[in-house]
């Protein structure tokens, strides 16, 4: 375990199980009434696990898309050390009556300058970067979001600006982690599927429509009024292109031999109809309010972003911890396969668990007696992160 | 220098084939949809020269064992 947190991804990574762990529990307890932590269960989940898991993910994506190795090795190692205690001095902050959220918001801006300084960095040393795939597009635009996102709350929070929680939210989910879900799915979803993207054409029209629209919508809160109506719209349509682009990837022929669908792009094709329905319930749900935000948040944050990490984890963590400790052994020794570094029937278990679970939980601000699914889902995503980090065991 | 073809095949299956057959030939040429970074770190770290270059979409990464 102590060798495999020398990898910088899997440090971020190993942290992020860990906020999840916290943010799951809090959540389970405040939705099933034993207190009130929706802030810090926001903050820990939508905000440290989402971003330490992209921060890792992109520190172990990037080099490999572009083919080079990190700008400032030691200075994403700094800033790792600084995002964590950003991130803990936020949920302390939340949870003792917002003090010390001024000096804890600071420190998290930093860290994200830093982590978007070593992204930019790494991709601008190479010099056509931006054709060696979309998804280099869509981390880019990500990043841009995270800094202008945090220093928009950071300017409220210091009050220089007026601030609106709604426009704070949407510019770091909307803003930092869709486009890094788009650009993550374009990329893996076709590579773990052993398939060719069906157009890369569609991908870029899509991250134009995609940054329109969520600038669009930033601008039109807290009013909702036209442009935010007609930016969301946009955004609607571009999610449904994004979506049809990796269904016809999904199902048009393979490179090689037809192989058992991988469960990284099983999670991540599930995680797909998620996002569909979650985009569209967000859009019925500013224009006709149903089936309210509740629905729309859980669906998206949880099901698409979330159901796409598990997927991507299933494939980053065995892998590395696989080429970490058992690379030099081939030849000399019986080592296992990178497959069997995780067990098979708990990840099909989970998969089942987490879809159904979280297909039930998303509805029950309509149906309250469906929160009871709140438990399961809790219990899933739990036994998942002490998966994950016993394969960096193992 | 004999060049094995891995597009298509399972991505958790790959290090391993690579390494077998490099501890048989000593050097091989595979062939790559996307620049294996993390495959080449390791084989780096375990005495091995890489040379990757791309053309048409597709990675050809030339694998020998460092000279002295």
């Amino acid at each position: 375990m102590r060798r495999m947190l020398k990898l910088l991804p899997i440090r971020f990574l190993s942290a992020a199980l860990i906020y999840l762990v916290a943010g799951i529990t809090l959540g389970t307890l405040d939705a099933l009434g034993y207190g009130s932590f929706k802030s810090v269960h926001s903050h820990l989940l939508a905000g440290a696990f989402f971003t330490l898991v992209i921060m890792g993910s992109m520190y172990q994506l990037l080099p490999t898309i572009i083919g080079a190795e990190l700008k400032h090795r030691s200075l994403a190692e700094f800033q790792f050390i600084l995002a964590n205690l950003g991130f803990i001095s936020l949920a302390y902050s939340f949870l003792s009556n917002y003090s010390f959220l001024k000096v804890a918001g600071l420190i998290a801006f930093i860290s994200f300058i830093l982590f978007a300084f070593e992204i930019f960095a790494t991709a601008l040393s190479v010099k056509d970067f931006y054709r060696r795939s979309l998804a280099i597009w869509f981390f880019l635009a990500a990043v841009v979001y995270l800094v202008v996102g945090s220093a928009y709350a950071l300017a409220g929070v210091l009050g220089i600006t007026s601030f609106s929680a709604a426009r704070h939210a949407h510019i770091l989910t909307l803003g930092f982690v869709a486009m890094t879900n788009f650009g993550g799915l374009y990329e893996l979803f076709p590579m773990l599927s052993l398939k060719k993207l069906h157009s890369r054409r569609l991908g870029e029209v899509h991250f134009f429509i995609a940054n329109i629209a969520a600038i669009g919508m930033f601008l039109g809160f807290p009013e909702r009024g036209n442009l935010f109506i007609l930016s969301s719209l946009l955004f609607l349509a571009g999610f449904y292109l994004f979506a049809y682009n990796l269904t016809r990837t999904y199902f048009s022929k393979s490179h090689g031999p037809e192989v058992e669908m991988d469960i990284s792009a099983r999670f991540m094709a599930y995680a797909l109809a998620f996002g569909v329905a979650g985009v569209t319930a967000g859009f019925t749900s500013a224009t006709l309010g149903f089936p309210g935000s509740f629905t729309h948040v859980h669906l998206i944050l949880t099901g698409w972003v979330g159901l796409t990490i598990v997927g991507a984890m299933y494939h980053i963590v065995p892998m590395l911890t696989w080429l970490e400790k058992y690379s030099t052994k081939v030849g000399q020794e019986g080592v296992p396969l990178i497959q069997d570094l995780y067990n098979k029937p708990l990840a099909k278990a989970l998969f089942i668990t987490l879809n159904t679970t979280l297909a039930l939980f998303a509805f029950s601000s309509l149906l309250p007696a469906l929160s009871i699914f709140a438990v399961p889902l809790a219990i899933a995503f739990l036994v998942f992160a002490v998966e994950m980090l016993l394969v960096l065991g193992r | 220098m004999e060049t094995l073809d891995v597009r298509g095949l399972p991505h958790s299956e790959r290090p391993q084939l690579i390494l077998k057959k490099l501890e048989e030939l000593g050097e091989l040429e595979i062939l790559v949809e996307v620049k294996p970074v993390p495959v080449i770190t390791m084989l780096e770290s375990k005495g091995y020269t890489c040379e990757a270059e791309q053309s048409q979409g597709v990675w050809r990464v030339k694998i020998r064992k460092k000279q002295g």
